[in-house]
């Protein structure tokens, strides 16, 4: 299998992730933070090897402000419903993925909602975005990279923005940890969202809130933290507020190896080695009869997340041919990001996507662009 | 060897803890499971270390904001701190 749906969940992982996980399994993976026998505090000091290598990794000191999620939705769930408040106004992107805007929309019985437009190469235009800005605006929830067609979003712009106006600012980072450089507190993000199982090389079921505000979120679930036993009423110390029941210690030693793995290559490298093999896709695309880039069409402002369609085969139908034909792994339709589309121009074709990770190489994508040529 | 005991309500705290002695300070430490006759607000842990280092931990904890319910002797439990 040539595997081309990176943007979805890396594949394959790294070695030490899937050695770390298995050790962890079979050598001590009993509950962290409640018992104290010796399998136990192995747990708690494993997990908490994470919080500090993911705490370094974007630039925070309290490694206690990194909290442990299932996956970036729930990451970004915690913020949008444990921060906004009757009458208070939120403004997203159209790049955003439904994990924020069915989350944002869902309130809107209760809060105002507003969409920053994008241009049709996807990116942002600040200043329409910051004419949406209102007296009651309380939140920003920004995507930091479109997960359509790899577009990356003016991040520490809007932050400034954000930070002046007093407002709230909610990156996710799904399609961007592990692969752009982020310091949340040099670029003044209060909150980051980002799934363990994408760019940081970690097991799905893994995700990560890092909170840089003093503003911190209601708790979405309650329960037992392991500590502070005896009151009813949830601790208010990180991460015990926002981490109710077991943690997923197996994916989270895997996580660790993932992001140790990311510092021992190097981030930068990381993103040559995606632009090296975007800029090949696109410069094969570009030459590939009745083939269209969507979004930017060179590789400056973009990750290696490239979607094209074919003017005469439906989306589904290229990726399944090139699935049943050549092995090649594309996702294709709306990426749970329809009003992308409608920005971009592909509401009706939806896209083929295709999406690297470290592990792709420059002859993969000459067979991709072999398979396209023979349609 | 004398020892004390420094009580925390979160396991998190306690590893920063215990990992920021070790790092900055080279001074070893264990956790353990904070004793019933602690008053503690419920389950929790503590940092076992050596009482002459008492100190470095309390300033540390202060220094960094951080929640303790006291360092405790390990002999009798009394509060030291």
């Amino acid at each position: 299998m040539i595997y081309f749906d990176n943007a979805a969940t890396t594949w394959p992982k790294p070695a030490s992730v899937v050695r770390a996980m298995d050790e962890c399994m079979n050598e001590f993976a009993a509950n962290p933070g409640r018992s104290a026998h010796s399998h136990a505090i192995k747990s708690s000091e494993k997990v908490y090897e994470c919080r500090e290598e993911i705490a370094e990794f974007f630039g925070i000191d309290n490694p206690g402000n990194v909290i442990f999620t299932s996956n970036a939705t729930h990451s970004l769930n915690i913020v949008i419903n444990g921060v906004l408040n009757e009458g208070d106004h939120v403004i997203c992107t159209v790049m955003d993925h439904n994990s924020v805007l069915r989350t944002t929309f869902s309130k809107t019985k209760k809060i105002e909602l507003s969409f920053s437009k994008a241009n049709p190469d996807g990116s942002l235009n600040l200043t329409e975005f910051e004419s949406l800005i209102k007296t009651n605006t309380k939140l920003v929830v920004m995507t930091h990279v479109s997960n359509v067609c790899g577009t990356v979003m003016p991040a520490k712009e809007v932050a400034d923005i954000c930070k002046k106006r007093n407002i709230l600012f909610l990156l996710d980072a799904s399609q961007s940890a592990g692969i752009v450089p982020i310091n949340i507190t040099e670029m003044g993000i209060d909150y980051l969202a980002a799934p363990g199982h994408k760019g940081l090389y970690g097991p799905m079921g893994t995700g990560i809130l890092v909170i840089n505000s003093k503003v911190i979120p209601k708790p979405l679930i309650f329960g037992g933290t392991g500590s502070y036993s005896k009151e009813l009423s949830q601790p208010f110390e990180l991460p015990d507020r926002l981490e109710s029941g077991t943690l997923n210690v197996p994916g989270i030693c895997g996580l660790l190896e993932g992001v140790r793995f990311i510092k021992a290559v190097g981030i930068q490298q990381i993103s040559k080695h995606e632009k090296e093999l975007t800029s090949w896709l696109l410069d094969g695309l570009e030459e590939t009869k009745n083939i269209s880039v969507v979004g930017k069409k060179n590789t400056v402002g973009r990750t290696g997340v490239v979607s094209f369609v074919h003017s005469s085969m439906d989306c589904t139908a290229v990726s399944a041919y090139l699935d049943s034909e050549f092995a090649i792994a594309t996702r294709s339709m709306y990426h749970c990001a329809y009003p992308s589309h409608v920005a971009l121009g592909t509401k009706d074709s939806g896209t083929v996507r295709v999406s690297f990770s470290l592990f792709n190489t420059i002859p993969q994508v000459k067979l991709l662009l072999y398979a396209l040529s023979k349609i | 060897m004398d020892f004390c005991l420094v009580v925390f309500a979160s396991a998190t705290t306690v590893n920063r803890v215990k990992s920021v002695l070790l790092k900055k300070f080279q001074i070893n430490s264990e956790i353990v499971q904070t004793p019933k006759a602690i008053p503690a607000k419920g389950c929790s842990y503590s940092l076992k270390i050596k009482t002459e280092y008492a100190d470095v931990v309390w300033n540390l904890i202060k220094e960094n904001g951080l929640s303790s319910k006291g360092i405790f002797r390990e002999s009798n439990f009394e509060k030291i701190k």
